[in-house]
């Protein structure tokens, strides 16, 4: 069974990127396999509170985080020191690697997806 | 059949979810020959509330964790959703409910 990687690096609502690799995530887990997310860049504003997307950029994404655990999604990392996050409110359920663990985190996976 | 002014997609899910109204619900379900108990509107409730909270409509697997997580673990199992629901509980009960249909479902 693969073990997968799901890497979101894009903000939420400018693109479907985002979306479509949450959606990949839910699929994979609802075929029971094994999926883990990890975030960076524009994907960290994934993680604010209080998101009102406008109709035209789709469902607001933030909700699903709380959600994941029922697909049993219940790893979901960011870099730690990262400065977005000195700046910013974020969704508790995230893990912070260190710089070391974060590189080294890609490497244990059969496969990475990247949004 | 359901009242002309609501629209529903090519595969009778509701296109615009604000329609829904338990009335409509009963409609649905006498459609595709369901007759609503208690226990129906039960995991109907409990539908609509995890969509609203998550805005996604769960598969099989999420929405037996969510039932039983909710409502214990006498109802959170397949068959008792089947029973209610049959063929494909997360898609019926969705229908139903008024919300989209589970998108990871086949």
């Amino acid at each position: 069974m693969k073990h997968t990687l799901i890497h979101l690096n894009s903000s939420p609502y400018s693109s479907l990127a985002c979306k479509e690799g949450l959606d990949l995530a839910l699929v994979l887990a609802t075929f029971e396999q094994p999926v883990d997310l990890c975030l960076s860049g524009a994907a960290l504003a994934l993680l604010t509170d209080n998101q009102e997307p406008t109709a035209e950029q789709g469902k607001n994404l933030h909700k699903l985080l709380a959600g994941l655990e029922f697909y049993d999604i219940e790893n979901i990392y960011i870099e730690k020191n990262h400065s977005w996050l000195e700046d910013n409110p974020t969704w508790q359920g995230v893990q912070p690697l260190n710089g070391d663990e974060w590189q080294t985190m890609f490497s244990q996976y059969q496969q990475v997806f990247r949004f | 059949m359901t009242d002309n002014a609501v629209v529903l997609d090519e595969e009778g899910y509701l296109l615009n979810l604000q329609d829904w109204t338990p009335e409509l619900a009963s409609q649905l379900a006498k459609d595709v020959d369901v007759e609503l108990t208690d226990a129906h509107w039960e995991i109907i409730h409990l539908l609509r509330d995890f969509y609203n909270e998550f805005e996604v409509s769960p598969a099989m697997r999420p929405l037996v964790k969510a039932v039983s997580k909710k409502l214990g673990a006498e109802k959170g199992r397949s068959i008792y959703l089947m029973t209610l629901f049959p063929g494909s509980p997360p898609k019926l009960a969705a229908k139903i409910a008024g919300l989209p249909k589970p998108a990871n479902c086949l």
